[in-house]
């Protein structure tokens, strides 16, 4: 006789409730400017399995960015305070004209370098790797990973008057591999990621039990 | 007369006819050439971070990077024309 009602399993169970549990985690809270976007749509990374699923996208907080903010205004506007108080008159027109140019080239490499620093040096949580992107300067590139089941301690360091103020601060996560800490620098909402990577280090236990590993 | 002596003597007659404004340009269009060569590896990196992260933005990201090269080569080439 077929069944009219089949209960799920408590393994089913146990697996939706991990689910439910991330997705709680994940959906507190806005997106930080684009610092912490959990389940990042039309995104990849260059080492991504076909499998794999980025459940956590972290850059600095957009609150560090201010200092090389606060230089491009005032290199931006620094000829036009240096023509009030000096004049430049010595200088030939045409060499005015290059040396202004110059000056505006030099501020804008400044700015789109500091900006892509930002925007690419990222901190990427999938549900099978943690992944720290690093680009020290436009010609260095360092990327460190580990597997989830390699994660033995998680810790969060916060403190000072800014940190405090603005809830950012660096997750040190210890491994067993051969890099024996990832640092996850300046991210927003440290306490919700350390949650959201034991709930991840809970998930690929319980994967290892099952024998349902990838 | 030693060489270095001959070298000396030349730059001593030579350098008072060469202009200020001429060492200038030079620093100016040989300076705007190594930002050029910049503004190359700049595109170069653009998609080489868009590589390791493929998301929406790159391609604005892109275009800026080339705007920017097409500016140098400008600023390049009016500093060697009206200097």
């Amino acid at each position: 006789m077929p069944d009219i009602f089949v209960a799920k399993s408590n393994l089913e169970k146990q697996k939706e409730g991990f689910k439910k549990e991330l997705d709680e985690i994940l959906e507190v809270g806005s997106r930080f400017f684009s610092a912490f976007i959990p389940k990042p749509r039309n995104l990849r990374f260059e080492t991504q399995e076909k499998k794999e699923k980025i459940v956590l996208l972290l850059r600095r907080h957009p609150i560090t960015n201010i200092p090389w903010i606060l230089l491009t205004f005032f290199l931006v506007f620094a000829p036009f305070l240096i023509k009030s108080f000096i004049s430049l008159n010595f200088i030939p027109g045409n060499y005015q004209l290059i040396l202004f140019l110059c000056w505006y080239l030099f501020s804008f490499a400044f700015a789109f370098e500091r900006f892509l620093t930002w925007f690419f040096n990222v901190n990427i949580l999938t549900d099978e790797r943690v992944i720290d992107v690093n680009f020290p300067s436009l010609l260095y590139r360092d990327i460190t990973e580990t597997k989830i089941d390699k994660i033995q301690d998680v810790n969060i360091k916060t403190g000072g008057y800014i940190r405090s103020l603005f809830n950012f601060g660096d997750v040190l996560i210890q491994t067993a591999g051969a890099i024996p800490e990832i640092c996850f620098e300046a991210v927003p909402d440290p306490q919700r990621v350390s949650q959201v990577i034991n709930q991840l280090l809970y998930e690929e236990e319980q994967e290892k039990l099952e024998g349902r590993l990838r | 007369m030693t060489p270095a002596e001959k070298f000396i003597q030349f730059l001593a007659r030579t350098i008072p006819n060469l202009s200020i404004w001429l060492l200038i340009k030079v620093f100016f269009v040989v300076g705007l050439f190594l930002y050029l060569a910049f503004a190359v590896i700049v595109i170069r990196q653009v998609g080489l971070m868009g590589k390791t992260l493929d998301g929406e933005f790159n391609l604005s990201l892109k275009f800026v990077a080339w705007v920017h090269l097409i500016f140098s080569l400008g600023v390049f080439l009016l500093a060697l024309f009206i200097l």
